[in-house]
């Protein structure tokens, strides 16, 4: 098909603000890391040269750069299966039931809508080592109080813990959307065709056709939890001995704290590879789905 | 097989009372519609008997043993849905399987590495082998791999036919199967529905809508309306003899002609739409009681509306003086009426039904007087 010069015309004047937004906000950015991350930069710097791939054999030398990027995958491998399982098992109570839903789903989604900085404060109050009322309980039931931020052995796991108290809401309301469109006569059917309980409906049902949903927040999840910064800027900043040390923590201390660009931006650099990465999988996931549906 | 009993089952929805104690006895073997306008409260009577929803008062007896508190799967019943509710993530195969699955497999034999245990695998065989003789019985062999987003209405409805039968339940329970089918189809569906019942011999409970569904099918219709059985008879008896002026309003097709009339001691009627003292009721015939005839010679008269060409039957409209329109079946090789035509109609006066005020039938002959 052949378009006249005026519907070409019309068609790159319609596509032009999203195009000159695109670029500005997206590709320009994006391309000047690019370009940073071959170079020397530092922040406040009016000149800079080239040098290669030398802030990348730094960055593999760098046991900052290898704990950071351990602690994300870790912090990822604990948030991701936690707020899922408790998104889709609070979606499913929440289903079931007849009273209240609007109350619950309200309450489960309100630490996604909060600032996580303000609610991190929260939290610091209630792990403080001595009057914090995580400790008071443990000591009420007869546990050893932890200094929980403090701890290098656990502060991850409390961030972890935190991030999915923050995240589960989000796939919560993304599980009940597709609960929703699970036809109720299915489950009747289900019944007449003798389901002995409702884990058997659930395997037979409701698992597989929320397979698309789970997909997608899968990767959300995994994506979402990459980025965690909030928590660890506010309770820890990276600390006790860089324990929680993460990716998006590591570019910011890079990049603003010790004016390190260039290195922050090969860090960055690995970060989006990640994410792209991610976002791949879904894409050949979903292409795969369609082509056998 | 089984007959099933309905003892006054009442079911209420807060204030709405959908059920108000219904009575209804099914023999084995029987196929019986319940047949109703939409609201009627026929579909909430088969899932109380299905099992699928709790009845607030009254019994429901399968083969005699009260199954109120049995959830669905011990009542031995398959039930096809409206919308066919087939899992759409399973093939057909596994579709129709699934029944036999849930029943015959235990919970390790279910899982994935129940494939792996002897006798899961030899359960399975079997479970292959009867989904496979359905499939031929019910002509869809062909279709075994597919999932149900690629096929057409009435091969998803035979699919959902024979997830019903594959277990050789004791009834089958039907919720408006046909009503997702084009009007083609749905004749075709109806006379194969009809053929299965003859030839498995089981309890069949229909519920539709589609007053020809139920009449070309049934051994007998059950007629709902608010919520109550109006009249359970067979389908000839609840044509000719329809005990409530609903019932012979609903079934039939043209309409039933209802006109008011004024009755007078002695069984004589009159055509009236005036409010007299005389004793009112609702004077009705079927479009084929009644024929054209010169305007002077008939009890009723008027003009030809509009005329109604179906090819096989002419059915002609004639407005009334009292501003009724009736409708007269005429034999199309006869004389064509032709619209604006002043003409008589002249009604059979032994197939004149007669209901009282309260709509019950009031049974007695009747003869027609006088006209407008």
């Amino acid at each position: 098909m052949s378009l006249s010069a005026s519907q070409n015309r019309a068609g790159l004047a319609l596509i032009a603000p999203a195009s000159v937004l695109a670029l500005l906000f997206l590709i320009a950015p994006l391309s000047s890391i690019f370009v940073l991350a071959f170079t020397d930069y530092q922040l406040g710097d009016r000149s800079l040269s080239f040098v290669g791939l030398k802030n990348f054999e730094a960055l593999a030398d760098d046991p900052t750069f290898w704990k950071s990027l351990t602690n994300t995958l870790i912090y990822s491998a604990v948030v991701v299966p936690g707020s899922m399982l408790l998104g889709l098992v609070s979606a499913l109570l929440i289903d079931a039931g007849t009273s209240l839903r609007s109350f619950y789903r309200t309450a489960f989604f309100l630490p996604v809508m909060a600032s996580l900085l303000a609610m991190a404060v929260v939290w610091e109050f209630m792990l403080h080592p001595s009057f914090g009322i995580v400790n008071a309980t443990m000591k009420a039931l007869g546990f050893a109080p932890h200094n929980w931020l403090k701890d290098g052995g656990i502060a991850l796991y409390v961030l972890a813990v935190i991030g999915i108290w923050q995240s589960f809401g989000f796939n919560m309301v993304l599980f009940m959307a597709g609960l929703s469109a699970i036809p109720r006569d299915l489950y009747d059917a289900a019944e007449m065709d003798g389901t002995p309980n409702a884990w058997a409906r659930f395997k037979l049902i409701t698992w597989p056709l929320l397979a698309p949903v789970t997909v997608f927040v899968a990767v959300t999840s995994v994506i979402r939890s990459f980025q965690v910064f909030d928590t660890v800027h506010a309770l820890t900043q990276g600390g006790p001995n860089k324990a929680t040390e993460v990716l998006l923590y590591t570019i910011y201390a890079e990049g603003f704290e010790f004016f390190r660009s260039g290195h922050a931006a090969a860090i960055t650099i690995v970060f989006i590879m990640l994410v792209v990465g991610v976002s791949l999988l879904r894409f050949v996931s979903l292409k795969k789905n369609g082509a056998s549906a | 097989m089984a007959g099933v009993n309905i003892r006054s089952v009442a079911k209420t929805f807060g204030e709405t009372h959908v059920l108000k104690g219904v009575d209804l006895d099914i023999r084995d073997g029987e196929f019986i519609s319940l047949v109703g306008p939409s609201g009627c409260g026929k579909s909430t009577l088969l899932r109380i008997i299905a099992g699928l929803e709790q009845q607030s008062s009254g019994n429901i007896l399968l083969d005699g043993t009260a199954v109120d508190r049995m959830r669905p799967r011990d009542r031995d019943l398959a039930m096809v849905f409206q919308s066919y509710a087939l899992y759409p993530h399973l093939t057909v195969a596994e579709n129709i399987a699934v029944p036999l699955i849930m029943r015959r497999l235990n919970a390790t034999e279910r899982s994935v590495v129940g494939g792996l245990l002897p006798s899961g695998r030899g359960k399975r065989k079997e479970i292959a082998a009867e989904v496979e003789r359905v499939c031929e019985a019910l002509s869809i062999s062909m279709l075994k791999d597919r999932k149900p987003a690629a096929l057409s209405g009435g091969q998803r409805q035979r699919v959902a036919l024979a997830r019903a039968m594959v277990r050789k339940p004791s009834a089958f329970l039907m919720d408006e199967p046909l009503s997702n089918l084009d009007a083609k189809m749905r004749v075709q569906a109806r006379g194969e529905i009809a053929a299965l019942h003859r030839q498995l011999g089981s309890t069949f409970i229909y519920v539709t809508h589609d007053q020809a569904e139920a009449m070309t099918m049934s051994d007998r219709i059950a007629v709902m309306m608010g919520g109550e059985i109006l009249q359970i008879d067979t389908p000839d008896q609840v044509y000719q003899m329809p005990q409530d002026l609903r019932v012979a309003e609903f079934i039939g097709s043209p309409k039933i002609n209802v006109l008011q009339a004024a009755m007078s001691e002695n069984g004589a009627l009159a055509f009236t739409s005036a409010d007299t003292d005389s004793n009112r009721v609702h004077a009705a015939f079927r479009p084929e009681a009644a024929r054209l005839a010169g305007e002077a010679e008939a009890a009723l008269g008027g003009t030809i509306h509009h005329i109604e060409n179906l090819g096989a039957d002419l059915f002609v409209q004639v407005m009334t003086a009292g501003g009724d329109l009736v409708i007269v079946r005429c034999d199309p090789s006869g004389i064509r009426p032709a619209i604006g035509d002043k003409v008589g109609i002249h009604v059979d006066e032994t197939r004149l039904h007669v209901f009282g005020a309260d709509n019950r039938r009031i049974a007695g002959a009747f003869r027609l007087e006088g006209g407008r």
